[in-house]
């Protein structure tokens, strides 16, 4: 830690940011100060306070334990989304890297088509066939992100395919899937960190997105990204519902991304250039 | 005469308008436009005989006139028609009509014109959608001379005077209409109202100009040609883009502007507002008494008793709102003042109903009757806001409520599945005849039948009550409403939130507006430049 701070002062602040924000949602039910579902805490629309430091909503309930609640919801869904995307989309990806030919060539297609189409059209697409709600809306961000994963796993596995000791597992007799998991899982690992640590970022948000449109965290979930749709209509007079949701999801998407760069430069990896 | 307070006013309004004189610049030059700012992202037809949209209605009553006119105090006027006789079994109506009227395309307005616009209304080839339930049971009309017309129906029909005031039973012009066809003639609609239609920019704005012949208006409106040269009416269904354009003077009229902006606004000199109560049934919640928790009497009581009504009004409506305690508006002549007395707010009552039921008092604070919680299932489609109330207010008495947002598609399949405990519902209309939408029998829904018993509630007696009281006329009528919404409350049917306010906030450079009959549209015809 001591070191990450010598070499990289902003990545070291986010781990420690990004890890309040964590520990405060993992404990919010000790941490904040009133029930953050309970209405008529305060007056409706009430001004941030020494009471409410982050102020109250149009139902009176206080933000403060809202945004701190919200984390779990917001964090939690991003996790499960980068997980089901990755897994699935490398598995994907390095079928199709270690396959080559026929089946690479007509799936690399298929990612391309799928990349034509922007993720969250994607996403809003699988959300009305299954509905709304949010282990949903999880399930159709990661199916939107999956052809980005494959894509960049992909890659790294054709540069890991052509070297020695994977021909040389191939005369010794071994068998696809144990080369996939045995020699290049591990040897692409470092890019799976780097890429699942930068789309964090962006996994987080799409979920936002799509309960920021109604799509998926349902009353009374104090989900950050409905909590800043609530606070569109009363933007004017009271900014504070969509001030402190806001900074919350830019909080932690910056933290998050400052860690994937610090990991990125770390260990080398193939990382996504934008 | 100008009292001092209203000079002082006028003082106020005067200097505000010298700090804005880029706002002031197109009432002054003496044509001036009326700009409307619909909440609509667009509108489907100006059709009367066909529209079921109060939005598509506020250019129909600029466009369009009606026989009769009900003023503010509910009295019927001569409006189209000069006099009238109701035949004394309610079956049939003789109106002596105006001669001096003539349609925007210049034809003559008379007894065959009201015949073509009522006959065409019941043809199933026209497609109407709200003027046929308006219109009633409607069985033909007779031509008794050039502007003589009797009206027949097929039973009786008491309120027929107010149905012909309704915006949809306009009078549409059968030259047009038939050389246009039923779709054209939606978008190009001709009447004899005050104002005509020159044009319409689906999505963007629809702009009327003064009808300069115009001079046969009920008698409490002025009786020439509109002051305004033209309304444009733009569609902004963004409600902050809305105040936005108003405050930014793009507009000079804002409908269904939101609470807080209402009292910001109407706290300075440079706007005012109109709020009506729409008529109907106000917003509130069918509880559906066909199945789970809410087919036990007791429950639906206790719900209705956890919820805090008033509160609602205060903090989500900031008083600009009121809460609504029975089945019908407030406004409307037939509202029965017992409903008052109805489920107010206390949670302890609630707790001993709920604990008379069976239902006690879970680990979770979630009441449990034979090891099953007391969970009820909201899909909210209107006012979503309304449900997180709900939801926080009937967990303090032990109820579970889930919500889920829904689409109109969505709700439309659980009410067919009936997988839902409450729903959503408001209907405007503007007669009390409107409880039977929610309330009769026969409007329960049913595979292939999309209608509005949503509470599930099959009562012969309450369907002979609606129906005796659709029928009968006068103090008769009013008992029959009364003991009506009496069975609705005891039953614990519908649990009414707010009354339902239709508002415009305007500009001061405006003056002499009014609300429509029925409370949900702004007449134009006698807008003024506010000087």
């Amino acid at each position: 830690m001591i070191k990450m701070w010598q070499c990289n002062p902003g990545a070291a602040l986010a781990v420690m940011v990004l890890l309040g924000i964590v520990m405060a949602a993992i404990f919010a039910a000790w941490l904040t100060p009133h029930d953050w579902n309970a209405i008529g805490v305060t007056e409706s629309l009430a001004r941030p306070s020494m009471r409410h430091w982050f102020g109250a909503d149009i139902f009176g309930r206080d933000l403060l334990s809202r945004v701190i609640a919200g984390g779990r919801y917001s964090i939690s869904i991003g996790l499960l989304t980068l997980v089901l995307g990755l897994v699935s989309g490398s598995l994907l990806g390095m079928v199709l890297g270690y396959a080559g030919g026929r089946i690479d060539g007509w799936g690399s297609r298929f990612i391309d088509v799928m990349l034509g189409v922007p993720a969250l059209v994607i996403a809003v697409m699988v959300v009305s066939i299954m509905g709304v709600g949010l282990f949903n809306v999880a399930l159709a961000v990661a199916f939107a992100q999956l052809p980005h994963y494959a894509r960049i796993l992909r890659s790294a596995t054709l540069v890991v395919r052509r070297r020695l000791f994977i021909e040389a597992a191939v005369a010794i007799g071994a068998r696809s899937p144990s080369i996939i998991l045995t020699h290049i899982l591990p040897n692409i690992a470092p890019t799976l960190v780097v890429v699942a640590t930068l789309n964090l970022g962006e996994a987080i948000l799409a979920t936002s997105t799509l309960s920021f449109l109604g799509l998926g965290a349902q009353p009374p979930t104090p989900e950050w990204g409905s909590m800043l749709s609530d606070g569109q209509e009363y933007m004017r007079y009271a900014p504070w519902m969509m001030f402190f949701p806001g900074l919350a999801i830019f909080l932690t998407v910056v933290c998050v991304n400052l860690i994937g760069n610090y990991l990125n430069q770390r260990l080398g990896g193939a990382g996504r250039r934008a | 005469m100008i009292s001092r307070r209203q000079s002082l006013l006028w003082g106020a309004a005067a200097l505000a308008t010298s700090a804005a004189p880029v706002r002031r610049a197109h009432a002054a030059q003496g044509a001036l436009t009326v700009r409307y700012g619909s909440a609509a992202s667009d509108d489907h037809t100006y059709d009367p005989r066909i529209t079921m949209m109060g939005t598509e209605e506020q250019i129909i009553v600029q466009v369009f006139d009606r026989l009769v006119a009900i003023d503010a105090a509910n009295q019927v006027r001569p409006y189209l028609a000069k006099s009238w006789v109701v035949a004394e079994d309610f079956r049939s109506v003789s109106l002596q009509l105006r001669e001096d009227v003539t349609f925007h395309d210049g034809t003559a307005f008379d007894a065959a014109a009201v015949k073509f616009t009522f006959d065409s209304i019941v043809d199933p080839a026209t497609g109407s959608l709200g003027a046929i339930d308006v219109i009633g049971p409607y069985a033909g009309s007779d031509v008794l001379g050039s502007h003589t017309i009797r009206l027949r129906y097929r039973a009786p029909f008491p309120r027929m005077l107010s149905a012909l005031a309704d915006n949809k039973a306009s009078i549409v012009s059968p030259t047009a209409a038939r050389a246009l066809g039923v779709t054209a003639f939606g978008h190009a609609p001709v009447g004899t109202g005050p104002f005509r239609f020159v044009s319409w920019t689906q999505g963007v704005e629809v702009v009327l100009e003064r009808n300069p012949a115009y001079h046969w208006a009920p008698e409490f409106l002025p009786q020439q040609p509109p002051q305004a040269e033209r309304v444009v009416h733009r569609f902004i269904p963004n409600t902050a883009t809305r105040v936005a354009a108003l405050d930014a003077g793009e507009i000079d009229i804002c409908e269904q502007a939101p609470p807080l902006d209402v009292r910001r606004m109407t706290a300075t000199p440079q706007y005012h507002s109109l709020i009506g109560n729409s008529l109907g049934v106000p917003y509130g919640f069918s509880l559906n008494t066909s199945r789970g928790r809410f087919a036990d009497l007791a429950v639906r009581r206790a719900f209705m008793q956890s919820i805090n009504r008033p509160w609602i009004s205060d903090n989500l409506f900031f008083g600009i709102v009121k809460p609504a305690w029975g089945p019908l508006a407030a406004s409307a002549p037939e509202y029965w003042s017992g409903v008052r007395e109805y489920y107010p707010f206390d949670l302890a009552a609630a707790a001993r109903l709920l604990a008379e039921a069976g239902w006690q008092p879970g680990a979770d604070g979630i009441r449990q009757k034979d090891g099953q919680r007391l969970a009820l299932f909201l899909p909210i489609l209107l006012e979503p806001r309304i449900g997180v109330v709900l939801q926080a207010d009937a967990r303090k008495a032990g109820f579970d409520l889930k919500i889920e947002q829904v689409t109109h598609e969505r709700q439309e399949e659980l009410i067919f599945a009936n997988d839902y405990d409450l729903l959503s519902l408001h209907w405007g209309l503007n007669d009390a005849s409107v409880l039977e939408v929610p309330f009769l029998s026969t409007n329960v829904p049913a595979p292939g039948q999309f209608t509005f018993n949503w509470s599930r509630y099959r009562s012969a007696a309450l369907d002979r009550l609606l129906r005796d009281a659709a029928a009968s006329s006068g103090a008769q009528r009013l008992s029959g409403y009364a003991e009506i919404q009496k069975e609705i409350m005891d039953q614990a049917l519908f649990l009414p939130i707010h009354e339902v306010a239709y508002n415009v906030v305007y500009s001061h450079h405006v003056a002499g507006l009014r609300l429509a009959h029925g409370n949900s549209q702004t007449l134009l015809a006698a807008a003024t430049a506010a000087t």
